[in-house]
């Protein structure tokens, strides 16, 4: 029997198969799990961000192609950002250190909480979520921050702190 | 927690996202909370940048289609598929909302229609110019994440509504006097200014029997894209909404203005000559939330807050369009 999160799947992935400007839902959904998949195999961001774009450039390409075949969605994408990220470490020549490329790891209780935590992140109030992204993405210094939002240092370490506690609430809340 | 042990707590935390930054693991401490939070920052290393995801969604989008010429038959196939868009009111949104709406009465005879808290320091004020209203939020808080409106304001005399917005403050618009009181080549007499918070005024007086446009308020909310994002947004307002655009001025291939319907609602739209220019907020009042969202999403959107029932009485959802503006489409589902 399937469960309503895989009709809705389901007619989400048929209706871009349609209309591929109906992609944009599943790139929404997916992005986050693919890029946690693919930033532990690889060695920094810009690798990461270069193989998730292609993932789904790969997936937009040859999603008439796609059949449910008893896996979710998810676990197409995944097998597509294995197959990239094994490509990369063979161009790099170290194919024999190259980690493991299970699809069973995107469905890992690590990744799953970081999807959560980063979906998470993007529903912060606008403040909040300006200091996490200039803190850590940015990696800007407290003082940086506090200068281009014209706010104290003590104030944006608020923001920082407040958002975190926020996080960190809403993950046990999530129970994952 | 005191106020004391918060800012202790603050102070920890960041030294230990520093350290984190540096290249450290995330640090070990038997104190389960500050555990707890450092367990959270250490994941949010991995965080990926919000300017890659949005990047990456544009590039995904099929080329904008060529858009052919609108029958009524297809007007009519193409807004049906949309949910119903009753309103959209600009949002304004700058810290010193009070001052502004000082400005708003002293210029333009606006009324405060009413006022709700909002956050730690900040209010809600819906205001009304004429028969137009606007929201405008205030606070501290705002500071850093503003977010100005361009609006276009008939007024019964076009000089003396300019004078006033000078006494309050504003400057005109443009170099050479290119923005005081002059009659237009599109049937009116209009003077732009800027007022001190950033925002764009547009004043004007339409020749003929009425000073208003006709089909419009008193109060036209204005789109501002810069020039390479004019086409793209135009194609986005039509795909998201059911956008129709019904007054099209173009010089040299460009897009100088525009007049596009969304549902009851009417904006303008020109191209901004000023690279810095902030994109602005629209609160779109529409009887399907979720519809209004996943069509947006589908056009190119992207999320900044999925559909959801806040506490305030409304379902909400918040995305970003290609241009960079904020739209807050709600519907109230509790009455008052």
């Amino acid at each position: 029997m399937r469960t309503g999160r895989e009709d809705d799947e389901r007619a989400q992935v048929e209706a871009a198969q349609r209309d591929p400007t109906r992609f944009a839902e599943l790139y929404e959904q997916n992005f986050y799990r693919i890029y946690a998949y693919i930033l532990r195999r690889v060695a920094d961001r810009h690798q990461a961000e270069d193989l998730t774009a292609d993932v789904f450039r790969e997936a937009l390409a040859g999603i008439r192609n796609f059949e449910f075949r008893g896996v979710p969605f998810a676990a197409w994408l995944v097998g597509i950002a294995s197959r990239l990220v094994a490509d990369h470490w063979k161009r790099s020549g170290r194919e024999a250190g190259s980690p493991a490329m299970d699809h069973q790891a995107a469905v890992s209780p690590e990744i799953e909480r970081s999807t959560i935590l980063f979906q998470l992140v993007y529903r912060l109030p606008d403040a909040q979520f300006r200091v996490i992204h200039m803190r850590f993405v940015e990696q800007k210094s407290i003082r940086e921050i506090a200068q281009q939002l014209g706010r104290s240092e003590g104030a944006v370490k608020q923001l920082q702190l407040r958002a975190i506690e926020s996080l960190r609430a809403q993950m046990e809340g999530s129970h994952v | 927690m005191s106020d004391r042990s918060d800012r202790a707590l603050s102070e920890q935390l960041d030294q230990a996202i520093d350290t984190m930054l540096a290249g450290a693991a995330h640090t070990a401490s038997a104190d389960a909370t500050f555990a707890a939070l450092s367990e959270i920052a250490g994941t949010l290393r991995d965080l990926p940048d919000a300017r890659f995801k949005a990047r990456v969604s544009r590039e995904l989008q099929p080329e904008f289609p060529r858009r052919t010429p609108m029958t009524a038959t297809s007007i009519e196939s193409n807004v049906s598929t949309f949910a119903v868009i009753l309103t959209i009111t600009p949002f304004v949104c700058i810290p010193e909302a009070d001052k502004l709406i000082e400005f708003m009465k002293h210029t333009f005879d606006a009324e405060e229609s009413g006022r709700h808290p909002h956050g730690p320091d900040g209010f809600v004020a819906s205001v009304r110019i004429g028969d137009s209203d606007l929201i405008v939020m205030g606070g501290e808080s705002l500071r850093g994440t503003e977010c100005p409106a361009a609006l276009h304001v008939y007024v019964k005399d076009c000089d003396t509504t300019y004078q006033r917005a000078l006494d309050a403050g504003a400057v005109p618009l443009g170099s050479a006097g290119t923005g005081e009181p002059a009659d237009r080549p599109y049937g009116e007499r209009a003077a732009f200014v800027s007022d001190s918070f950033g925002n764009y005024w547009f004043i004007a007086t339409r020749f003929g029997p009425d000073y208003i446009g006709i089909g419009l308020g008193h109060v036209t909310p204005s789109l501002l894209p810069s020039n390479t994002k004019v086409r793209p947004l135009i194609d986005f307002l039509e795909r998201a909404f059911g956008a129709r655009v019904e007054g099209l001025y173009e010089n040299a291939g460009r897009i100088v203005h525009a007049f596009i319907r969304i549902g009851e609602a009417m904006l303008e739209m020109g191209e901004a000559d000023e690279t810095g220019l902030r994109p602005f907020g629209f609160y779109m009042h529409t009887d399907d939330v979720d519809a209004v969202y996943r069509s947006a999403i589908a056009a190119g959107a992207t999320s900044i807050l999925a559909p959801g029932d806040q506490p305030f009485g409304e379902r909400l959802a918040i995305f970003q369009d290609p241009a960079g503006n904020r739209w807050f489409a709600a519907k109230r589902i509790v009455a008052g």
